[in-house]
């Protein structure tokens, strides 16, 4: 039947209800909370037999935002099984790329998606830097909003030019990259990072990024704020007045503990400088004491969370992704898994990149604050002043070799097993496969979400931002925003809705996206 | 005039995929010279580049609460945008990407914007419906046909 009708009521468009978290508010904070994954998706289960590169088309697809990192580990487990190194300009072109996703994710969530609250009047009507909030942040009408959108598409021109297209394009393949990337396309992408950077330096930071990165500690942090009326214009200077105000510096702590998988594994000649043959080194923290990444130590656990495995807790070569419909364990509340690092419950995101990169600044933070709201937004906000004077000069070393290799032809992906473990947007991404008999036998994915938006464990142990709203005063349990700030300073990549729980009664809710 | 037709939804979702269904339907059809497709997914906010090149602009896409079960809607910018109220989010709907291209548009902008709304649930024959409503849009100013998808 066709019909033609003016009858208008929105909202249309996207399914939602893929997160849930459920608090428990006892005096007026939260005593407990419940981070419920709703929804089944089995990507796993869709590499079972399937030829062994066809992970470079599917896996990508998991996420919308960040597919280049999916793509990017994708690769990196298929070249660990056939011990493949793929050329120097392959290196360049996959972490440029991977870069301005990550720096485009960065924006728009800090920009659309955390600074937004900031605008909310119900919440912050009295804020005295309210007015100033509601003009940057509100929607489709901030001028932060407005410029972050303008200049984060512009910004993924860079990702066409190198892949093709965006999002889910598979221009990264075993042994380097689809094609070079031609004079004309490369002075472009330099004529984009160009352009972003001079408003990443005008706008968002208000300094140079050198000035921003002579930062080494919390002292210094506020004489920069204080040195410019520029630096408090700027939208981190911003935040930092606001969220000091609002006491984001106090809230979100969690268990201080951070796990990175490291990050951009570095051309073998190259200017930039790294640990361990990556831009970022891997590893597990607790607090600012810094451990080698053991990669035997991590398992998902999946006591809470509706799957049968043979053991509650075993690690993602033997990981099983077998969904629980119909069980007696009434305990059990998500979709999601737990990953645990030795047991023990982390947070992964940019905040634990910088930790165990001993980012001074971020490093003093931890050692003066711990984790918190503030903090780990923080670092999320000016990553980009870390990630584009590298993208600046790996595009330079492109340039000077135009003619170089940029793939290294293999025969075939052999029978084995290998992890691509990577540094999404928000943190800690593995791809464990295992090949036998040139198809996939096991492919298990742990996503940076589930690491941060994990239910209990074995041991009940909550999971990372399960424990950071632990404690967090509500104001307004109809509205609790300051929920909403620990979890999105997580960055979830699920759509999300709170829910609070008084007295056995669901009082209040709030969608995150 | 030429025509941009976006299918938009989720094909993992049954709930949401309808948008990709005709996508997918139009794409077996031979479809006039002036028309160009495009498999929105949930690109959201990257779908502004397919807004800044002028023309006619139609979306397909799931609609909930606007017509009877099982039926389409065509709703115009205007109805689109008249409860406006979204908030950014990972699955960022129409409404957010059309409230938001006249402030960041850096092209032309399209001189009309429809939906093609799907009300669920959805049937087989409710896709066919959809890519023909989708065609005698774009034919009404059309006369050569030739296949052309992106």
């Amino acid at each position: 039947m066709i019909s033609e009708s003016k009858i208008i009521h929105l909202p249309f468009n996207r399914v939602e209800g893929d997160l849930e978290i459920t608090l428990e508010i006892t005096d007026g904070q939260i005593s407990r909370a419940w981070s419920k994954g709703t929804m089944f998706r089995g990507f796993e289960r869709m590499m079972q037999g399937r030829a062994a590169l066809d992970g470079l088309v599917i896996t990508l697809r998991i996420c919308g935002i960040c597919s280049l990192t999916h793509l990017s580990a994708a690769v990196e487990a298929l070249e660990a099984i056939a011990e493949i190194k793929p050329p120097d300009n392959a290196r360049r072109l996959r972490n440029l790329a991977l870069m301005a996703e990550t720096i485009q994710s960065d924006m728009r969530q800090s920009m659309l998606m955390f600074l937004v609250d900031f605008a909310n009047p119900e919440s912050y009507r009295h804020h005295p830097l309210s007015l100033e909030a509601f003009n940057r942040y509100t929607p489709l009408s901030g001028t932060s909003a407005l410029s972050a959108i303008k200049e984060t598409k512009k910004l993924l021109g860079v990702v066409a030019l190198i892949g093709g297209q965006w999002p889910h394009t598979s221009f990264m393949v075993p042994g380097g990259v689809t094609c070079q990337l031609n004079l004309t396309d490369a002075l472009k992408c330099r004529s984009i990072l160009t352009h972003f950077q001079s408003w990443f330096e005008t706008s968002v930071l208000g300094c140079s990024i050198d000035r921003w990165l002579a930062i080494d500690s919390l002292e210094a942090l506020n004489v920069w704020l204080d040195e410019d009326p520029a630096h408090q214009r700027g939208d981190v200077g911003f935040f930092i007045r606001f969220a000091r105000l609002a006491g984001l510096d106090k809230i979100g702590r969690g268990y201080n503990n951070f796990i990175s998988y490291g990050s951009h594994p570095l051309p073998s000649e190259n200017i930039a400088t790294g640990t361990a043959q990556r831009l970022y080194p891997s590893g597990f923290a607790q607090g600012t004491q810094i451990m080698p990444l053991d990669l035997t130590q991590i398992q998902e656990d999946v006591s809470y969370s509706w799957y049968q495995q043979e053991q509650p807790s075993i690690h993602p070569y033997q990981g099983q992704t077998t969904p629980l419909f119909d069980d007696e364990n009434n305990a059990r509340y998500s979709w999601v898994k737990a990953p645990r690092y030795g047991g023990i419950p982390a947070e992964t995101g940019p905040l634990a990149e910088k930790i165990i990169g001993k980012d001074p600044l971020f490093t003093n933070l931890i050692d003066q604050l711990g984790a918190n709201v503030l903090t780990r937004q923080l670092a999320r906000l000016t990553r980009p002043a870390n990630y584009l004077p590298i993208m600046h000069q790996w595009l330079n070393e492109v340039l000077k070799n135009p003619g170089a290799e940029f793939y290294r032809p293999f025969v075939e992906i052999p029978d084995g097993q290998g992890a691509g473990l990577v540094q999404a947007a928000r943190g800690a991404l593995g791809h464990w496969v295992t090949v036998e008999n040139e198809t996939i036998k096991n492919y298990q994915v742990i996503t940076p979400t589930a690491w941060n938006g994990s239910p209990r464990d074995s041991a009940d142990m909550p999971g990372a931002w399960e424990q950071a709203l632990q404690g967090t005063h509500i104001l307004n349990v109809e509205h609790p925003i300051e929920a909403g700030h620990v979890i999105r300073s997580f960055d979830p990549c699920l759509v999300c809705a709170v829910h609070t729980v008084y007295k056995g009664k669901t009082v209040g809710k709030m969608r995150l996206g | 005039m030429n025509w941009t037709v976006i299918g938009i939804g989720n094909r993992f979702l049954s709930g949401d995929a309808a948008g990709i269904l005709v996508y997918q339907e139009l794409q077996q059809r031979i479809l006039p010279d002036n028309v160009s497709l495009v498999e929105g997914g949930l690109m959201g906010l990257d779908l502004l580049p397919f807004l800044e090149r002028g023309g006619g602009v139609i979306f397909v896409d799931v609609v909930s609460g606007f017509a009877s079960e099982s039926s389409i809607i065509v709703l115009n910018q205007e109805q689109i945008l008249c409860d406006i109220h979204e908030a950014y989010s990972h699955n960022t709907g129409l409404s957010y990407l059309l409230g938001v291209l006249p402030k960041v548009y850096e092209g032309e902008l399209p001189e009309q914007i429809l939906l093609i709304g799907i009300e669920g649930p959805l049937t087989p024959q409710l896709v066919i419906d959809a890519a023909n409503r989708v065609l005698a849009i774009v034919s009404e100013d059309v006369g050569t046909c030739q296949r052309n998808s992106i």
